[in-house]
């Protein structure tokens, strides 16, 4: 069995989704059984999918730790009376019945009190640990506002609303590359800068839309805005193609068009 | 994750120990990353909470189930809440109108309550998006996310079937790298 192109085909990224029938399921599962190679592969796909789960946390509304804890104890007090009740029930009636039913009832009163004493100690380092949440999420202040603006991003980015248009790279700079999120509707405008080449410090890039054949004004941005983020532009209707130039810092009201480094079609 | 003030190990012995403490502090380090999880596949509150009581209480209930050598604690507890809200977004009406909610859900997801709490670990994000097309970031959410068959996410995608399994591979190797690089 070829493992390698097993691997390439991508049933093991649709397996570890959930994504295949159930057969589909048994079949790549008695697989992976077989060849710990693909254990392998498996796992690191669920490790990056997991990872970037983790953009995604949120905080929950309420507070459910007491209501966990309880099911918790329920759990493991049931399982205690249980083979509690084993010992009481498999004895007839003998001293032994007396004695077994004896040792049940002081089983759950300790585990009573063996729970009390695991919930004090839980408040306490409750309360510790809830002083160093505290303290992180004060360090945290700055990278959350950065996170709520990739939140954002995610949004437009997978918003059928907005029509996403790559702008390629010219003879200026050939590797440039650049996407514009355009929402007709809204007019809302964002740039993504993926690949631009640093502009001289007195210069900044301008976006343009080409509407109705002539240039119109859609924004100015810097370099130093990082490869990733989308940048808020101006509104823009109509438009049939993008660009974008290197301006003198502030922008000009036309393009230079030697200075153009990116440029797209609708 | 790298600032725990208890390590992997010590934590997972403690589980398999059935010390209760482990579980609040499962509870406290976690609680955002597996309700964002779920309120990202069964985006309504309420849900959403009691399936973060269920992932707590079987992740204690099933724990002696987690094979430490297959893999990382966080990915097996994502993988219990994952199934138990796909499980429940399969059970339930969603389905019936739930083709076009996706979407429409990445929406609502910013527009209602910011209470996003952040990880380090995922500022490589803003990376990861910048290197994604975007119909690589909807066949992820799709397939992982929603709960979508292969046959689904070519219908919503206007693919071909036999590209769907290409692309995610893709996709997803684009994140393993990303990722590999973040460890270095």
């Amino acid at each position: 069995m070829n493992l390698k192109d097993y691997k390439s085909s991508g049933i093991l990224e649709l397996y570890v989704s959930g994504a295949l029938s159930p057969e589909e399921h048994a079949e790549v599962e008695s697989l992976i059984s077989k060849y710990p190679e693909l254990a392998v592969e498996v796992e690191e796909i669920e490790n990056a999918l997991a990872n970037f789960s983790l953009a995604f946390s949120k905080e929950p509304p309420r507070d459910i730790k007491e209501n966990i804890l309880a099911e918790i104890d329920i759990l493991e007090k049931d399982s205690a009376s249980q083979e509690a009740k084993v010992v009481a029930l498999s004895s007839t009636s003998s001293p032994l019945v007396k004695y077994s039913v004896a040792a049940s009832v002081a089983l759950l009163l300790l585990g009573n009190f063996y729970f009390y004493n695991q919930w004090r100690s839980t408040e306490k380092q409750l309360a510790g640990l809830v002083n160093q949440n505290y303290k992180l999420a004060q360090n945290y202040d700055l990278i959350k506002a950065t996170y709520e603006k990739t939140q954002h991003d995610f949004t437009i980015a997978t918003a059928n609303s907005f029509k996403q248009i790559e702008m390629q790279g010219l003879p200026l700079y050939p590797s440039g590359k650049a996407r514009v999120f355009w929402n007709e509707k809204s007019q809302e405008t964002y740039v993504l800068a993926v690949d631009l080449p640093k502009p001289e410090y007195n210069k900044q890039f301008q976006l343009w839309a080409i509407v109705d054949g002539k240039p119109v004004d859609a924004g100015v941005f810097d370099f130093e805005n990082k490869s990733g983020e989308l940048l808020k532009m101006n509104n823009i209707t109509g438009a049939q193609a993008f660009a974008v130039t290197i301006e003198p810092k502030g922008g000009s009201i036309n393009p230079s068009m030697d200075q153009m480094v990116v440029f797209s079609k609708i | 994750m790298k600032q725990s003030i208890l390590s992997e190990e010590v934590l997972v012995d403690l589980l398999f120990k059935r010390e209760r403490q482990a579980i609040t502090y499962l509870y406290d380090h976690y609680k955002a990353a597996l309700y964002g999880v779920l309120y990202r596949i069964v985006p309504d509150e309420d849900e959403a909470l009691d399936l973060l009581q269920d992932t707590f209480v079987k992740i204690w209930k099933n724990f002696d189930q987690y094979d430490p050598t297959k893999g990382r604690l966080y990915t097996w507890m994502v993988n219990v809440a994952r199934n138990l809200a796909i499980d429940k977004l399969r059970s339930k009406d969603f389905n019936n109108n739930s083709k076009n909610q996706p979407i429409d859900n990445v929406v609502n997801v910013l527009d209602s309550s910011k209470n996003y709490s952040i990880n380090p670990d995922t500022i490589g994000l803003k990376e990861m998006m910048a290197k994604l097309s975007p119909e690589q970031i909807s066949i992820i959410d799709l397939l992982y996310y929603q709960g979508y068959t292969q046959v689904e996410v070519a219908e919503e995608l206007n693919i071909p079937l036999g590209t769907v399994k290409t692309r995610a591979r893709l996709a997803i190797s684009i994140l393993r790298k990303e990722f590999d690089k973040e460890k270095v």
